[in-house]
């Protein structure tokens, strides 16, 4: 079978210096370098290579008789083949190279769009099953769940394969998906023979076979390509889970520890028809421990009218003072929708940081003195030193959720991607759409 | 893999083209283009070429099946349609046989079944994908195909060989076990066995193959 | 150890929300004064607050 080559040499008719190829596209032409002509095309020999070159529709990015390691173990590229489906009337093609290693046998490298992955036939059965309504199978421990079936068809050829196939012969091929591996069955009248394959980018395959220039792009998302964010978008939520633990555990222990001491409390009158000055002052009381807060509490027996109360926290010793004022107001009645209230009787502030030491309020309450009637207000300050205060936990607890949520975001919309690729489309909306 | 060789017309040197169907090559010493008259070119871009034998098994090859030491003693050469495979022969310590089977660098070691475990169809009744269940393994028919025997070598346990076409029929189970169903002789034989990794039968007295160290 | 951005992250925020409380403070701010004399004790009315000014409140539906 394998006798010896018949060859013949190609050397300048006019001045028998060797000669240079120019391959472009699907011609060929061949110049002498040093005399420049041009060979005459009716040479034989070069319409040999003219001929080979035009039956050359397609380039392999990997060229045969190329070797690279991939894996552990040196692979030489022997064969090369296109193969097309048509799903919903649309062709698509993708390449498959043969690779060879006498020791460990054949493996093979299929790319589209950029996308490569490396596959090893399989010896064992994988088990027709189904996963969630849809067509699988399980391999070794693994569910697959189906991607795509269609009849595939060789449509260009190149170099060895170890059985001897024709360009328009057609296989059924039922693809099996377990991101970053897919399992093929490839079925004919006589035959199935089934497939692992494990996605591989690029850049790797063009670093093992050390091949010039940049692998290209890969489009879209393909099949089996491993989601970016992959396991991650499980084990972020465990993170996440551990933390908001923590933080629940540190607002229990806030809440527990704080010392929510009432240091003072006492009940006040005031009338518009009070003469003289309205201000006052509190007696001194003590606020003990680090700089936690201090809550003021108003309650009020307000009828539909307001009170504003000035308050100044004033500590004795240093002159140190806090500002602020509380506007009270409570309003209700009944009308044609029923009965409503405004506001409230009662009022609740924190005054943040306030640092130990010997303490007093200064009060300046305040009503409405410009309608002619007369107001008056009965009200009672309560002082709390070291309550707990968990707004902060609450927003900390919303950003604790965000990385994981957004993470998930993006896996979920990176698998609708990757399934609108897919044959099979459970939901009905596109099932409409093909109408 | 097989890259043709041819001598350089001009100088006589080593010319090696870079795949079976490849037309051109550059002589490395004189620089000449050098091409090849003999490809078919038909058939480039068409069809395929079959690799030369890839085995690098050979008789007199040793290696080791579940812990229990044999010889490859003879090979028998099938052709079908598409290609070819080749059965080794091998013969166990013991003077037991068992066939290496080393199809499309998969190899798998069976033996004999004899009596069968149940009546095995007619070769017209065989299709892909029947099921049987021997031994407590579900079998799947995954293969069938039409060959013939090209040739044989060294020593075989049988001694007449029938050179028509025979049917084969492949079985295979979920954990990697292998079958045969060999329809040369009526009732039809029947091989069982496994798929083994090449690595794991230990082979030594291997044959060289030109450009590749194991 | 996965996610370390998403764990420093995680830890800052719990570190300032952690000093936050034990500070003891809240989003709501206090205007604060220094230099309040002691004279204030015995003569309220001669301290004015910056909150005793105040927009007329009209309540009421």
């Amino acid at each position: 079978m394998s006798t010896a080559p018949q060859v013949r040499s190609l050397n300048c008719t006019n001045c028998g210096a060797p000669l240079t190829i120019r391959a472009g596209g699907h011609t060929l032409t061949v110049v002498c370098e040093r005399c420049l002509t041009l060979l005459d095309a009716r040479d034989p020999a070069l319409s040999v290579l003219q001929t080979f070159q035009a039956r050359q529709r397609v380039q392999p990015l990997i060229p045969l008789g190329r070797r690279g390691e991939l894996r552990g173990s040196t692979w030489e590229a022997i064969g090369f083949q296109v193969r097309e489906i048509v799903v919903e009337s649309v062709a698509y093609n993708w390449s498959e190279y043969l690779l060879y290693n006498p020791f460990k046998g054949f493996r093979y490298l299929t790319e589209y769009d950029g996308h490569w992955n490396f596959v090893a036939t399989l010896r064992a059965l994988p088990e027709e099953t189904t996963a969630r309504g849809r067509q699988a199978v399980r391999y070794l421990g693994q569910t697959y769940a189906c991607f795509q079936s269609a009849s595939a068809r060789t449509i260009f050829v190149l170099g060895e394969f170890p059985w001897q196939f024709r360009v328009g012969e057609a296989v059924y091929v039922s693809d099996y998906i377990a991101p970053p591996r897919a399992v093929s069955a490839e079925r004919t009248q006589n035959e199935v023979a089934w497939s692992l394959g494990e996605y591989l980018p690029g850049g790797e395959v063009w670093k093992a076979f050390k091949l010039p220039g940049a692998c290209p792009p890969a489009r879209g998302i393909y099949s089996n390509q491993p989601s970016p964010d992959g396991p991650n978008a499980r084990s972020v939520w465990t993170v996440c889970l551990a933390l908001v633990g923590l933080l629940a555990a540190m607002m229990f222990l806030f809440s527990v520890g704080a010392r929510q001491e009432e240091v003072f409390q006492s009940s006040y009158t005031f009338s518009t028809a009070m003469k003289g000055e309205t201000s006052f002052v509190t007696p001194v009381f003590e606020l003990k421990g680090r700089p936690s807060n201090v809550e003021v509490k108003v309650d009020t027996d307000l009828e539909n009218d307001w009170a504003y109360l000035s308050f100044t926290l004033i500590n004795e010793q240093s002159g140190e003072g806090f500002d602020f004022g509380r506007e009270i107001g409570y309003y209700h009645g009944v009308d044609t929708d029923g009965s409503w209230s405004e506001g409230g009787r009662d009022d609740r502030v924190l005054v943040p940081s306030v640092p130990p030491g010997r303490y007093y309020l200064r009060v300046e309450p305040d009503m409405n003195d410009e309608d002619g009637k007369a107001h008056s207000v009965r009200y009672q300050v309560k002082v709390r030193r070291d309550v707990p205060y968990n707004p902060f936990f609450w927003i900390a607890g919303l950003l604790l959720l965000v990385p994981p949520i957004f993470v998930s975001l993006r896996a979920a919309g990176f698998e609708k991607a990757r399934w609108q690729e897919s044959s099979f489309v459970s939901d009905s909306k596109s099932d409409r759409e093909d109408e | 893999m097989s890259q043709p060789v041819a001598n350089c017309p001009n100088c006589g040197a080593a010319v090696r083209f870079r795949f079976s169907s490849a037309v051109q090559s550059v002589c490395e010493y004189c620089r000449s283009i050098v091409v090849r008259r003999d490809v078919n070119l038909e058939r480039v871009g068409e069809v395929s070429d079959l690799p030369p034998d890839p085995s690098p098994i050979q008789i007199t090859t040793e290696g080791i099946y579940r812990n229990r030491p044999f010889v490859v003693a003879g090979r028998i050469l099938y052709e079908y349609e598409q290609g070819g495979w080749n059965e080794w022969h091998i013969v166990f310590s013991d003077g037991k046989s068992g066939w290496l089977s080393d199809a499309m660098a998969e190899y798998a070691v069976t033996f004999g079944v004899v009596p069968t475990p149940e009546p095995l169809p007619p070769a017209e009744k065989i299709h892909r994908g029947r099921r049987f269940r021997w031994y407590g393994a579900d079998y799947q028919v995954t293969l069938l195909t039409p060959a013939r025997y090209r040739g044989v070598e060294g020593e075989l346990p049988f001694e007449y060989w029938n050179k028509q076409q025979v049917l084969f029929a492949d079985l295979r189970t979920s954990d990697a076990r292998f079958g045969t169903i060999d329809y040369s002789e009526r009732p039809a034989l029947l091989f069982l066995g496994e798929s083994v990794e090449f690595e794991a039968l230990r082979l030594k007295n291997l044959r060289r193959v030109e450009g590749w160290d194991a | 150890m996965s996610h370390p951005f998403y764990l420093a992250y995680g830890v800052l925020l719990l570190g300032l929300v952690g000093v936050a409380e034990y500070r003891g403070l809240s989003l709501n701010s206090v205007n604060q004064v220094n230099n309040v004399p002691r004279t204030v004790r015995d003569n309220p009315g001669a301290y004015r607050s910056h909150y005793a000014f105040l927009p007329r409140y009209i309540g009421g539906k």
